[in-house]
């Protein structure tokens, strides 16, 4: 079930208003029954893995728990077990992934090693559907398991609880992927029907609404044509489709994350921000704080933390983030062009951090001041850094490297003609499709541009008087409804994020 | 206790709250509908929708109840005159018909003016083309059902029918009109036009008014069409038409309707007539196998015990329609032949199924068998014919290749699938003992059995069927068509 498909329309009021009229003590049973039935309108096989990924956590979860009270005086021994227990359940999980992701990926890159070596390369015959959601709610009980193995938590007992914690629907098929300390707490705080969550989430999902229909599905129109076709299109086409998809995917997975925070919001609960103004970060760095934050926080914690973070060097932690980026681009698909995106993004910052080393050494020497903090420096850093995300976007949305490099060397086949000659209205979207989406895009980037500063816009418009905020919420709804891509003629529907 | 029902037993404090979120949705909810009417007078066609508007009005605005209700296609609200009908019936009769009517549309139709009245009768039509092939699949046809619905008044049954007729995702067509008009967004003119349109009088006192070459169309009321249109000499000998009819050609979503209307009128004990209307002879013939549908309808008619009357099958000499000056085009008679129609209708009808045999033929092999052998023009044998057309010679020569090589029916529409090619059939009432010559502006084909001949897709000009008697010298008879 899409969040922007009429089941959804109908499924969310239903869940929300038996929320509130079911007791407390009834509500989170009824909020996991409707996560599993939300889950199972994909697949409803593939409630099993599910099931069978929350019972082995759980149960690993209450072991941990265990061992660490056991009051056993061999420390070492309890250690050992605690981390065999840890190393068993966490490989469970992995085990899930890489059957069900990697295991085409895996097999395709050890027959190309066989047929280097001249061996036989092995048949694998199977092809494995990806159930949704499962890069995102493996990674979830991976992170609760570690934080019960360091103690940082107490393990859930409540089964249906925990469950839910895994399964709750506006954030299982695409995150935010959440830390227990977060949700699990919230879950057992009674919620009270709140006029002011009503209004806050529905605004949300409105404006996540927005995002996905009138600029993400309609931006892939352009994305899709130019892509589709590597080395058809040149330079600037090339180049305007790469920006597309760099709005596209932001609009795209912001707009599904804002819609799952405007859900969890009605009812009562607050999931985490995922991005906060990425595109206007004036360093590859400062972007991966802002993009996906979820997922960066995570990587972070429990990756690039444990390999000895900043702790053991210079080069150590280049390797480190070299290493969690690549293991990023591996978790968003089984290719090697996301590695490589992956890598890309971790190199830029090596580069970054070599540039900055150097930049600091000259003023030292030359005695100056920082002179790129003011507007223009600002602006430079923030187009560099666009410029950069972009390019390694190129990797990501090929999807493979010869496509990838293909679409680079089209880039740089530049003709200056095809940016005034209205070859852009020949892409998919006719010319006024177009205004109106740079338009949307404009309203994306003023928005981005407040919450960059800090203003947080949702509370700023329910802070204006009553008929402003009906003219802005019917206007963006009007809006939706006459430029939105939905109906029977778009196929664009669905969410990037939900194929990782 | 939950929250939700606690906050509406709280004190005065709370109550005020409640009053004041529950006024700010109500605001939200009128803007919204303002926005979208607002939206719906720029953008909605009206003449798309301008029958249904008219027709509501004066349905929700009518001063007696109604009696005997006519449900179905533009074949109902053209062919039978609910003024003469009163006259003859005595009753008060309504046409709640709109074009392309289908089944599921006819039942909420039913259930809108039994809502309203105390039916005594339902006559529904039974248009062959829109219960059977692609057309019967009702979740691929919603357009027309969306025009029936716009001008209904809210109502619980309203809701079920745009529920039920719609596919989920065309909800948004259906709910919000204007949606179905978002490629004309961003042109002016055609938001002008409407604008200008919906200003003038007639627009706004549900008056239709039209006059053209062709003749007048008005609007007198009881949802009747009068016109004085009549059938031009090319729509009389050639149809695009091509509503082959293969063995139980009712669709499932045409049965389960039919049977629900059916049912329904039993439960509410309303009497229920099913019946076709006359249309031009060669759109019947290019149904090919007309019998297979009316054998349908006659089946289930006879399980429920009700009586079903196709007027395609009644005798000449009874009901002399197949004139030209009857009809408005080859599916619909004008006021000349509602005139002529209604009463015949009425004699039928108000008779019982024994008392009416000597009406009617059989069957339509029947009516085909007793009928002097003819031909009666040219049909398109296969509608889906497209792709490329490398270029008319090219198109030539194929069609001359179809010409040569085609041994049967699947031949000669495989043929117009893969190279562009119109393949038409000349229609007889004796395809297996005539023969026909056939020249076209390019080509000449000597008489032959071969019903089929082909042009090229994007080609139009006037052609020359001539007909005989197999083994016979003499010419039958010539007709020069258009295609």
């Amino acid at each position: 079930m899409l969040f922007n498909s009429i089941g959804f329309l109908i499924f969310f009021p239903t869940v929300v208003l038996l929320y509130y009229l079911l007791p407390h003590r009834a509500r989170y049973l009824w909020l996991l029954a409707a996560s599993w039935y939300f889950y199972m309108q994909w697949n409803a096989l593939y409630i099993l893995l599910l099931l069978f990924c929350t019972v082995v956590t759980y149960v690993s979860g209450l072991v941990l728990e265990k061992l660490k009270n056991a009051g056993e005086t061999d420390h070492g021994r309890i250690r050992r077990r605690r981390v065999c227990v840890l190393a068993v359940s966490l490989g469970i999980g992995l085990g899930l992934l890489g059957i069900f992701k990697y295991a085409d990926f895996a097999m395709l890159n050890l027959n190309r090693v066989l047929s280097i070596l001249h061996l036989q390369p092995i048949v694998w015959k199977y092809s494995i559907a990806l159930p949704v959601g499962i890069s995102f709610y493996t990674l979830q009980v991976m992170g609760y398991l570690i934080d019960v193995y360091r103690g940082e938590i107490y393990a859930e007992r409540n089964f249906f609880r925990y469950a839910l914690f895994l399964a709750f629907f506006p954030q299982l098929v695409a995150g935010p992927i959440e830390r227990s300390r977060n949700l699990l707490v919230q879950l057992y705080t009674p919620k009270r029907f709140d006029w002011e969550n009503l209004r806050r989430g529905a605004l949300l999902m409105l404006w996540g609404f927005f995002l996905k229909m009138v600029i993400a599905d309609r931006a892939a129109v352009i994305v899709n044509t130019v892509y589709g076709e590597p080395g058809k299109y040149e330079g600037f086409l090339v180049m305007a489709a790469t920006f597309f998809f760099a709005i596209q995917i932001y609009c795209d997975f912001y707009g599904y994350s804002v819609i799952a925070r405007g859900a969890a919001r009605v009812l009562g609960i607050e999931l985490t921000d995922n991005f906060n103004a990425p595109y206007f970060s004036q360093s590859v760095k400062e972007f991966w704080r802002r993009w996906h934050i979820s997922l960066s926080g995570w990587f972070r914690d429990y990756l690039y933390i444990p390999l000895g973070g900043n702790r053991r060097g210079t080069l150590r932690r280049q390797a480190n983030l070299l290493v969690v980026f690549a293991a990023s681009g591996l978790w968003h698909g089984a290719s090697l062009a996301y590695v490589a995106w992956g890598l890309l993004n971790g190199f830029w910052q090596i580069v970054e951090e070599l540039l900055q080393y150097i930049k600091d050494t000259l003023r030292r020497i030359c005695g100056v001041g920082d002179r790129a903090d003011v507007f223009c420096g600002r602006l430079v850093k923030r187009v560099i850094t666009f410029g950069l995300i972009c390019l390694a976007w190129v990797f990501f949305r090929a999807g493979d490297f010869s496509d990838a490099f293909l679409m680079l060397r089209d880039m740089l086949r530049f003709d200056w003609i095809a940016i005034f000659d209205g070859s852009i209205f020949a892409l998919g979207v006719e010319r006024e499709y177009l205004r109106i989406l740079c338009a949307a895009i404009l309203l994306l980037a003023y928005m981005d541009y407040r919450k960059y500063k800090g203003a947080d816009m949702a509370a700023a418009l329910l802070g204006q008087r009553w008929w402003f905020r009906i003219l802005a919420e019917v206007g963006l709804l009007l809006v939706i409804l006459l430029f939105g891509c939905y109906g029977v003629e778009y196929d664009t529907s669905e969410f990037i994020y939900f194929q990782f | 206790m939950s929250s939700f029902i606690s906050s509406f037993r709280a004190p005065a404090a709370r109550w005020k709250r409640v009053v004041r979120h529950g006024g700010f949705l109500l605001l939200w909810a009128a803007a919204f509908a303002l926005g979208v009417h607002f939206l719906n007078y720029l953008y909605v066609e009206s003449s798309d929708t301008e029958w249904g508007r008219i027709l509501w009005h004066h349905y929700y605005t009518r001063e007696r109840n109604i009696d005997c209700l006519y449900l179905g296609s533009s074949h109902v609200y053209c062919d039978i005159n609910p003024f003469m009908m009163d006259e003859l019936n005595g009753k008060n009769n309504f046409n709640l018909a709109s074009g392309s009517q289908q089944l599921n549309g006819s039942y909420y139709l039913l259930r809108e003016a039994d809502r309203q009245n105390a039916l005594e009768h339902v006559y529904l039509e039974m248009y062959y083309y829109l219960s059977t092939g692609t057309v019967g699949i009702y979740s691929g046809n919603v357009l027309n059902n969306q025009r029936n619905m716009d001008y209904m008044r809210p109502s619980l049954n309203k809701l079920q029918y745009m529920l039920a007729a719609s596919d989920p995702r065309q909800y948004a067509e259906t709910f919000f009109p204007f949606v179905r008009y978002r490629s004309k967004q961003f042109d002016y003119w055609y938001v002008r036009d409407m604008v200008r349109h919906k200003e003038t009088e007639d627009y706004r006192n549900y008056v239709m008014n039209l006059t053209d070459e062709n003749g007048t169309v008005c609007y007198p009321g009881k949802g009747y069409y009068d016109t004085t249109r009549r059938l031009t000499e090319r729509a009389l000998r050639w149809t695009s038409s091509c509503y082959r009819m293969e063995e139980e050609p009712l669709t499932e979503d045409a049965e389960k309707y039919l049977r629900k209307i059916i049912e329904y009128c039993r439960k509410k004990q309303i009497g229920i007539t099913l019946f076709s209307s006359p249309v031009y002879e060669l759109q019947i013939l290019s149904t090919e196998h007309y019998d297979r549908y009316a054998e349908q309808i006659e089946r289930i008619a006879s399980e429920y015990g009700i009586e079903y009357y196709d007027f395609n099958l009644c005798r000449e000499e009874y009901l002399p329609i197949q004139q030209t000056e009857n009809f408005m085009d080859t599916g619909h008679l004008n006021a000349t032949g509602a005139a002529l129609y209604t009463p015949v209708f009425w004699r039928i009808v108000s008779h019982t199924a024994q008392e009416n045999e000597a009406y009617f033929y059989p069957s339509y092999a029947e009516k085909l068998r007793e009928t002097p052998p003819q031909i009666y023009g040219i049909y398109l044998t296969d509608e889906k014919a497209a792709g490329s057309i490398a270029g008319a010679a090219a198109a030539a020569e194929c069609a001359a290749a179809v010409m040569g090589s085609a041994a049967d029916d699947g031949d000669v529409e495989e043929a117009g699938r893969d190279f562009g090619v119109a393949v038409y059939r000349v229609a007889s009432n004796r395809p297996q003992e005539l023969e026909y010559s056939i020249k076209l502006p390019s080509q000449y084909r000597d008489f032959s059995a071969d019903p089929y001949f082909a042009v090229p897709r994007d080609m139009h000009g006037t052609c020359t069927v001539t007909a005989r008697i197999r083994g016979q010298e003499s010419v039958l008879q010539t007709l020069k068509i258009e295609y």
